[in-house]
Formats: structure tokens, sequence, C-alpha cells
């Protein structure tokens, strides 16, 4: 039995980014500011001598943040989540102002937020070393917004307590922390639609959006879980912490589901991807190729994260249709062929993805992929997808690049054919992100 | 289809009982506003309804009953449990389901309820030190609502479709740790609910909400994978002239033998995807050699026995499928070591690639080929049952034909269709629908 493992060797995770950590560390403006607020924070936190009960009450949330940031869920589009630790952080900011009412009167003195933003960043920093221990990714940049939307949340909530006020005690101080934690929500979303701008120079209000539809079911659970902490922190002591974490954990581990068939479905198409070029029919790694510079060209023209998905798939089967040929176009002949055996290539690869029943926008932007974006005399063609328009620019864009060898040179003058091609044949918008993206990262 | 007699007066028997629960227990209420709230927050969480992934089930109904007892009490309980019932449900059950169904909730909910008190749980206030003893109380309570709740609705479906005693305590005592997490859950909101207004105890099952979202996104996309593999494999075959049908068959074939030879159900599915995939490496392989008629050189032979391993190579990647990864290496592999690529023998040779070899064969023989027709079931059976030993594993052979005598073998090829979105999503296990059909 031992040669079976032998045979299936599990394949290794890709890095996800290939930037180093000092790069973000100086680079990245939420991780400098997060990493200054710590910083001053941290000594005046020393400072002041704590009672023995704040010292009980920070322990415990620290160690509810350290599990949180250890059970982190992706997300789509590179992106990691800590629901528990965000929540405990939050709830951890909210209980210095709500107090722990039940346990002995010293804790009803407020810890302060120095003592809540040092707990916070130190906690979150030791799950995510335990990350970068195991060889994975430490996420700096999630760990700097989760700082400064708890700085936020210490700082907001004595002003909405002050100006906030209802009929009923309870329901004030309810209203008082919804507010606050949405505030925090919010905030978070505008920060890290600040860090994909930095990072993937994605447009400001395409991000935006991306980033608040990505987060409303998560980011409510979070939130909910933040304010009934504190609350239930009240009747149930530190009891509240574990039991009120079982709601998230549920929540995290459906989201870790869906994440985990999602990739599934990615590697497979991916893998699939790859069967013309094991057929012979299309040059090595081009479907893989294309994708990538496709999606990066899609984030740049500010496609959402639905969108990109079906470019993603899209581009990893745009060739697809070669497998219905009789014989095979000779590799990298996307420009020397006709036009009409193009489209016919492009029709039958969509009839073969439509066949699934669920790839339908996919099928759609295979199936354009071939047409020009605007004909003789006439507009631009707003029919044809902004996917197809760029799967059509970036796979002409690889071909001519391996025909000329893939050399920086070869770059350039597949730029410049396809800039003679803007009249008709190559969107103008999407050869000017192309040319963007390109020289990116090249330099 | 018409309900037996017997079955007729248990329903109605039970119905009318509930009515009558419900007719005293209102002229027994107390807190009519927490009772009018809680059966509102009752139907909205049943209407959107459960999504059930493994074993998460998320049936928030119950946390709500959990809830009722401490809220509102016995009386008030079984009017919230019983407008359970109202919940809007796709498939809009039949009046008589929904009048047993009224029925039923309103005994369990009226029978845990009296529980609750007698047992001396709190009502609509916690004393001093309600705690840890509620703790206890409202875990007896659930365990019994759960147990009146399924024998009841069991009691229908024995009575139409024929069903064991034993099955009922099963499912209960199969959900047991989930009733104490319904347990807990409905004690918090009720805490919640009276320190801090209702709106807080709402906020404790967003959460949920959001899972069940991310659960049915999860189903949804489960759903589309399986049809995409289906479909890119169905393209692939008819490029390379294979039978059509043919790893859609034999990935039937083989997930009936996996069953037949009693695989863990995830097992079951690495053998699903694998015989799905097993001959995908054939894609890498020159049309010229695979549809050649008549003789293969010993060349052409060495390229066709590549395609174990460019299947492998192909499929690496994909974290899912590595459990199933040894079925398409190993599938030509022979139990006398003769096979390829690597001559393994006997037992060295996967489980799943052994059940695969027997399926792969099976339908080879009894699907129609140019050269020849197709031949019946009983001679490929026999076939099989000569190289026994020799090419296939006994065992695997046996579970074949098992499966084959209890299910049955339709030959003809059946026409790929995707599967229709929303399949998967299964009933709330805690609050049985009765299969009962009018």
């Amino acid at each position: 039995m031992t040669q079976v493992r032998s045979a299936a060797t599990p394949a290794r995770r890709a890095a996800p980014l290939p930037i180093a950590l000092w790069q973000l560390l100086l680079a990245h403006p939420l991780i400098l500011a997060a990493g200054a607020l710590t910083l001053v924070a941290a000594p005046e936190a020393m400072l002041h001598p704590l009672s023995r009960e704040t010292v009980v009450v920070a322990l415990a949330f620290a160690a509810l943040i350290f599990v949180g940031e250890l059970a982190r869920v992706a997300l789509p589009g590179d992106r990691e989540a800590s629901p528990l630790a965000t929540a405990g952080a939050l709830a951890y900011a909210l209980t210095d102002s709500v107090g722990l009412t039940s346990l002995s009167p010293a804790t009803t003195v407020p810890h302060g937020a120095y003592v809540t933003i040092s707990v916070t960043a130190a906690a979150s920093l030791a799950g995510g070393m335990i990350h970068a221990a195991v060889g994975r990714t430490l996420r700096l940049d999630t760990i700097a917004r989760r700082v400064l939307i708890v700085a936020l949340a210490a700082a907001l909530f004595p002003v909405v307590r002050r100006d906030l006020s209802l009929p009923s005690p309870q329901l004030t101080i309810l209203s008082v922390m919804v507010v606050v934690v949405a505030a925090a929500g919010l905030t978070d979303v505008v920060l890290a639609a600040f860090d994909r701008r930095w990072r993937l120079r994605v447009p400001f209000v395409a991000a935006v959006t991306s980033e608040l539809r990505l987060s409303l079911g998560l980011g409510a659970a979070i939130a909910a879980t933040g304010v009934l902490i504190p609350l239930a922190a009240n009747r149930m002591e530190l009891w509240a912490l574990p039991a009120l974490s079982l709601p998230l954990l549920v929540t995290q581990f459906a989201y870790r589901r869906y994440a985990k068939i999602r990739a599934t479905y990615g590697q497979t198409i991916r893998a699939l991807s790859r069967i013309t070029e094991v057929g012979g029919y299309v040059v090595q790694g081009h479907a893989e190729r294309v994708t990538k510079l496709a999606v990066a060209t899609g984030r740049r023209l500010g496609m959402s994260e639905d969108d990109l998905v079906d470019l993603e798939y899209a581009a990893l089967l745009h060739d697809v249709g070669q497998l219905s040929l009789d014989d095979p176009m000779p590799p990298g002949s996307t420009l020397t062929v006709t036009a009409q055996h193009r489209t016919r290539v492009a029709g039958l690869g969509a009839d073969i993805i439509r066949s699934t029943g669920f790839l339908d926008r996919v099928a759609v932007l295979v199936e354009r992929q071939a047409e020009p974006y605007r004909r003789n005399r006439r507009d631009s063609d707003e029919t044809v997808p902004l996917g197809s328009r760029i799967i059509k620019a970036v796979s002409a864009y690889d071909d001519l690049v391996s025909e000329a060898g893939g050399n920086i040179r070869g770059h350039g003058d597949a730029l410049e054919r396809l800039r003679l091609g803007m009249a008709y044949e190559y969107d103008p918008r999407v050869v000017a992100a192309l040319a963007d993206v390109v020289s990116h990262s090249l330099s | 289809m018409r309900l037996p007699a017997r079955a007729r007066i248990y329903i109605g028997t039970v119905t009318v009982a509930g009515m009558a629960a419900c007719a005293f227990a209102g002229a027994h209420v107390t807190y009519w506003p927490t009772v009018a709230l809680l059966c509102g927050l009752m139907v909205t969480c049943d209407s959107l309804s459960s999504a059930k992934v493994r074993w998460v089930d998320l049936s928030l109904g119950l946390v709500v009953a959990v809830a009722s007892f401490t809220l509102v009490g016995a009386a008030g309980a079984t009017l919230v449990c019983a407008s359970a019932a109202l919940a809007y449900s796709s498939e809009s059950p039949a009046l008589v389901k929904r009048a047993f169904n009224f029925g039923q909730l309103a005994l369990a909910g009226g029978t845990a309820g009296l529980l609750y008190e007698q047992l001396g749980g709190p009502v609509h206030s916690f004393g001093s030190n309600a705690f840890p003893r509620t703790v206890w109380v409202v875990m007896a309570t659930v365990l019994v609502e759960s147990i009146i709740n399924v024998a009841l609705t069991a009691g229908v479906v024995a009575m139409v479709e024929g069903l064991r005693p034993t099955s009922v305590l099963r499912a209960v005592a199969s959900s047991s740790l989930s009733y104490v997490a319904y347990g807990a859950l409905g004690l918090m909101l009720a805490v919640l609910w009276l320190s801090y207004t209702p709106v807080a105890a709402v906020l404790l099952l967003l959460p949920f909400l959001s899972a069940r979202w991310a659960l049915r996104q999860y189903a949804e996309q489960e759903k589309a994978y399986d049809a995409t593999l289906r479909a890119l494999i169905a393209a692939i075959e008819v490029k390379d002239g294979y039978t059509r049908g043919h790893s859609e068959r034999v990935s039937r074939i083989a997930t009936m033998i996996a069953h037949e030879a009693h695989l863990p159900e995830f097992r079951v599915d690495a053998v699903r995807y694998g015989a799905l995939l097993h001959d995908v490496g054939k894609t890498g392989i020159p049309s010229r050699i695979l549809g050649k008629h008549g003789k293969l050189t010993d060349e052409e032979f060495d390229v066709i026995k590549t395609h174990p391993a460019r299947g492998l190579e192909m499929l690496e990647g994909i974290e899912f499928l590595t459990d199933s990864l040894a079925g398409v290496f190993h599938h030509h592999e022979r139990m006398d070591g003769a096979g390829y690529p690597l001559g393994l023998v006997g037992l060295e040779i996967p489980e799943i690639a052994r059940i695969i070899m027997v399926a792969d064969a099976f339908d080879a023989m009894t699907s129609t080929r140019s050269y020849r027709p197709a031949r019946s079931v009983e001679k490929a059976v026999a076939e099989l049952r000569r190289c026994e030993g020799v090419q296939f594993d006994p065992a695997m052979v046996a579970a074949l034909v098992g499966a084959v005598a209890r299910v049955g073998w339709e030959g003809d090829p059946e026409p790929f269709r995707p599967a229709e979105a929303g399949d998967s999503m299964s009933e709330p296990l805690l609050l049985p629908q009765p299969s009962a059909r009018a």
C-alpha cells in the first residue's frame, strides 16, 4: 500500500503574494499607522498599575483574540478574515466602557483604550506569528486594520454615549454599542478598500463596493458578537466569551466550507484547462498566463469580485473549444487563423461550458472573445462584455510574447502590436490597463 | 395517495388534541406581547428554510422554542411552538400536513413547558440563584420536547411508510449534542431578551443567519462543481472517441460497488470522482492511436500505457481529489501483477483502483463498441468471475454482483443533465415535516 501515497503527493500551497515582509512594513500606510499607534499605546499601558481583575479580563480577551487569529478563514480574492479575533477585540473595547458589573467592583474601573489597543495588537501578532512559523503568510494588513478599528471603537464610545439617550437605559446602551460597532465595521470596509487600492491598484469606489458586498454577512455576525459579549458578560461573567463565540464559530465553519468548495472549483477548472495543453492544442502554460494577466487587468479596470471569478474561469477555459475540432489549430495561432475560425472555436467552447448548466455567464465571455470591440463605422459595441474584450487582448498578447521567446523587448513589441489593433480589434481601455499591469509586473 | 384509515384517525387525534391544548393555553397566557413577538420570531426563523450540510443543522426554531419556556412559561410556549407550523415553506405542504404539524408541535411544546415549570424553571425573570440549576432544567426540557416531536412525527411515517421504532431512537440519540447547543443558545436568548430588550436577542441570531447564507452558497457551489466536472468530462470523451458516457457509467458502477463494500462516505466520494476521471489522461494521446482498429504495435501500446501517469499529472493540483488520484494512477494494474504502470500485486493495489478496475471492465463489456455488440449483464459477470483473482479482486467482483442483484443495472447511456439547484437542502431535523401525502 505504500505506493499509493507516493503516487498522490498533495500539491504545495502557492504563496499568495510576492511581497516581502519588510516591503509591507515600510510601504504600507495602514501597517505603519497601526504600528505607530501600538508603540504609543504599549508604554502608556505599562505605566499604569492594573488591578488583578483587570489582568484576568485582559488575559481572557487576549486568549480569545489569539485563538480567533489562529482560526482565520480565506475569503474570495486573496482575503483572509479572522471573525472571532475581530469580534473579541471589539468586545474588549466595549467592555472597557460597559464594565463587567457582576465581577468585583474593581473591574468596573475601565482599563483604558491604551490597554485595549496593546492587548489587541499583542494577541493578534502572537497568533500571526504562529501562522508564519508553520509556513503560512503572516497577514499584517488584517491585523493592522483590527488594531485601527478597535482604537476607533474605544475613542468613539464615550462620544456617542454622551450624545445619544433613549427612554430606557438598556436600550440606550445597546444602541450606543450598535452605532459604535457599525461605525467600526464601515471603517474596516474603507480601510480594506484602501489596502486593495494600495496593493492591487483597484479603483477605490469599486474596491469599496466589493468589500461591502463581501463583508456584509460575516461583518454583521462579527458586529453582533462584539456587542453581545460585553452585554452577556454582565450576567455570565467571563463565561460569555466561550458561550457567545459558539454562534460565530458556526458562521466561521460555514464560510470555511464555502471558501473550500470555491477553491476546489477553481483548482479543477485550472486542471481541466491543462487538458488542451496536454493534448497539444495550445502552448504550454498559455491558459494559466492569460488568466493571471486577465484577472489583474480586470481588477485594474474595477470589475466586481463576482465578475472577476467569471473572468478567471473564462480565461482558463477560453481555448476549450479546440477539443471539438477534428484538426487542432497549430499552437499560438490565435492571430494567424481567420476570424471565422476563431469565432467557431469560441462558439464550440461556449457550447461545452454551457452544457454544465451552471456557467452561463462564463460561456458568454468565451463565446464573444473573438469579436472586435467595434465594427466599421460604428461606436463601441456595448454588447461585447468587458471580460471578453480582456480575454481577446490578453490572449493575443501572450501569443505574441511567446512567439518572441518571452524577452523584455517582446513585451514591448507585443503591446505595440495591440495598440495598432485598437481601431477595431482591441478595446483601448483594456490595452491601456494591460500595459499598466505589464509594466508594473516587469519593473 | 389515500392515507390508511388508522393514519387518518391518528392525524385527526393529534390535530384536535393540539388545538385543544392551544385553546387551553390561550386562556392562561399572561405575557401576550412577548408571546406575539416570539411567534413572529419563530415563523421568521423557520421560514428561512434550514440549511443542513453534513453534521451542522441550523434549526433556529428550536432555539426560539427553548427561550419561550423561560420567557412566557408553558402556556405561552405551547402557542409559540405551534406557530412554527405557519412558517413559509417553498414546497407548500398540504393542509393536512400543516394541521398535523400544528397539533404535534403544540403537544410537544406544551408537555415540555409543563415539565419545565414542574422542575422549577424560572419564568419571565431569573431569580438571584437561578444558575446553574436552570441550565439542567432547560436541557431536560429540550430533550423531552425533541423526543415527543420526533415520536409523534415518526408515528405518521410508521403508519404510512412502515418504519422501525429503533430508527426514531437513533435519530434522537445522534443529534443529542446539537440539542445541548440549542438549549444553551435558547437560554442565552432568554437572558439577553430579559436583560436588554428583544433587540439584543435578535442580534444573537445574526451569526446563524449569516452561517445559513454561507451554507446555502456552499451547497449551490458543490452542485455546480459536480455538474461542471461531468460536463467537461463528457466533452473530452467526445473528442477522443471513447464510447459516449463511459466515464459517467463507470463512476456510477464504482459508486455502487463502494457502497456495497461498505466504504465510509468520504471514501465513496473519492471513488466516485476517481472513476469519473480515470481516463482523463487519454486526452494526451494522439487520436490515431486511440481510435485505431485492429492490433496495436508495441510502440503504440507503450504510448497508451502512459495515460494513467498523464491523468495523475493533470489532476495533481486539486486538493479535493487527493484521495482519488490513486484510482486514476492504478486502474490498469492486475491482481497477478501483470498490469501497468507499476505492476503492483494483489492487495498492494489501492482499494479505490481495485474498484475502478472492475467497474471499468464491466462497463466495457456491457456497452456497445464499434467492433461488437454489447454483452448481457450475466455474460459480463461470468467473465469477471472467470478472471477474478488473476485480473480482478474477488471481493470487488462480489460487491458488484451484490449491487447489481439488489439495484439492477441499466446499460443504456443516460444522457447528462445538470442537477437542479437546491436539491441538497434537506428538511430541518428538529421540526420534521411528516411525509404524509394526501
